[in-house]
């Protein structure tokens, strides 16, 4: 092992080195390299390509995700609409706007008049009927129906609310006694159960050309948490109406 | 090695394109060999040895301004290489090459096995496999019997560098061939 290296030019000419590696060939190649110098060897451009090519995909990447993080950030609505799905708080706030929706609705109807045809419906003997010993009025149902019908759950509810809980009252008493009414303002709040509301409607109310006088009616209103029944009334309730329909109902 | 007092000559005599030919015949198969050692495949070899002909072409001009043309050609052929090996692309080349080579000599022949027992194979092989920093500098001075103060000059370094480098360089060869003695020629 001793003059191995030493050998080492010999070693590698026999072996690795073995023969010429420098054919007329390659001088043919390098006379055309001079004489076209324009054609760049394959080692000068294709590392450069790449990395030109990685580094503009990246940029275009990178681009391409900042757009949509910024679309996103600014319209969570859209990026919800692409996915098809909604937050918890999203949906909420929808089935907050449909609710208080719903009792501004019912109260415009209640303090907007009188409205003479509900008041003909609900006083003119002609409209009734009765079957099976049962008086009906299929008019003022159908009129019902149709004025509340859209914010109820079903038309018992209405029932019970013109029925029990003073719904249209105030409609006779302002037709009865000459009163004209119209709501000014409405304050809704969400209770801490998320489907009861409380209300105050600021009503004016005005007799005979004299000065329009205020009154808020305070009241409250329960949802339906079924599927089915989103943002319908299951019960609307007048709380205190701070003598309103005294006023109204009286002749003075 | 004594250095070639004529080797100037080359920028002085003939036209260009003759004198691309004559150098050519006389550093053409060097050149490449040379270039091997440090990137250890012929094709790249051969692209390194082009550029640097091109390069000799082109300096036609300056000729006169080079003293040393071995040392010049020879410095130019190393730093290219250098240039190459630092490049990401030759990189992932070799890794490539290497996991080729690895997949290959699991189904070596017998045949081949005997060849690599070969004992200049295996000193060629394994001054090939040494770091590019040892193996420059046994290759220059075993292969191309230059001088120590030729090698420094060379590829820019002290001479005591090369010494303690080439002094690595036979230890690592030792170990891998795992020899005792190495020292067939002298450094001073």
């Amino acid at each position: 092992m001793e003059e191995q290296l030493s050998n080492l030019k010999r070693a590698m000419d026999d072996t690795v080195y073995k023969g010429n590696h420098f054919s007329e060939e390659d001088k043919v190649k390098i006379r055309s390299a001079i004489k076209h110098p324009h054609k760049k060897n394959r080692l000068e451009w294709f590392p450069k390509l790449l990395t030109v090519a990685v580094f503009i995909g990246c940029i275009i990447f990178i681009t391409d995700l900042t757009k949509k993080n910024i679309n996103s950030s600014d319209k969570p609505s859209q990026l919800e609409q692409r996915n098809g799905t909604k937050t918890e708080e999203q949906r909420n706030n929808e089935d907050n706007w449909v609710r208080k929706t719903a009792i501004k609705k019912v109260l415009e109807q209640e303090f907007t008049g009188p409205d003479e045809k509900l008041v003909d419906l609900l006083s003119n003997p002609k409209y009734r009927t009765v079957v099976n010993n049962m008086e009906e009025n299929q008019e003022l149902d159908k009129y019902l129906a149709e004025v509340y019908g859209p914010y109820f759950a079903d038309f018992s509810r209405i029932e019970a609310f013109i029925g029990a809980f003073g719904g249209t009252k105030y409609q006779s008493f302002a037709y009865m006694n000459g009163y004209k009414l119209s709501l000014k303002n409405i304050t809704i709040e969400q209770e801490n159960i998320l489907y009861r509301y409380t209300f105050i409607a600021k009503v004016g109310y005005q007799k005979n050309g004299d000065e329009e006088k205020t009154a808020s009616v305070e009241g409250e209103v329960v949802f339906s948490t079924k599927e089915k029944e989103e943002g319908k009334i299951l019960g609307f309730q007048y709380v205190n109406d701070n003598g309103l329909s005294n006023i109204l109902s009286s002749n003075n | 090695m004594a250095k070639e007092n004529t080797e100037n000559n080359h920028f002085t005599k003939n036209n260009q394109d003759e004198w691309l030919e004559i150098i050519m015949s006389d550093y053409g198969d060097r050149l490449k060999k040379l270039a091997f050692s440090y990137l250890k495949d012929w094709g790249l070899a051969q692209d390194v040895v082009q550029e640097v002909f091109v390069t000799c072409y082109n300096q036609y001009d300056k000729g006169s301004e080079i003293r040393y043309f071995k040392a010049w050609i020879y410095r130019i052929t190393i730093n290219r290489c250098k240039d190459m090996l630092k490049s990401s692309f030759l990189k992932r080349y070799y890794f490539n090459n290497n996991l080729l080579k690895h997949f290959i000599n699991k189904d070596l022949s017998p045949e081949e096995r005997l060849v690599l027992k070969n004992e200049k194979e295996k000193l060629s092989q394994t001054v090939l496999s040494l770091p590019v920093k040892y193996r420059e500098v046994i290759i220059i001075f075993y292969y191309e019997e230059m001088t120590i103060t030729e090698i420094a000059e060379l590829l820019a370094i002290n001479e005591n560098t090369v010494k303690t480098r080439l002094n690595r360089g036979r230890i690592l060869v030792k170990k891998i061939l795992g020899g005792s003695e190495l020292y067939g020629r002298t450094i001073e």
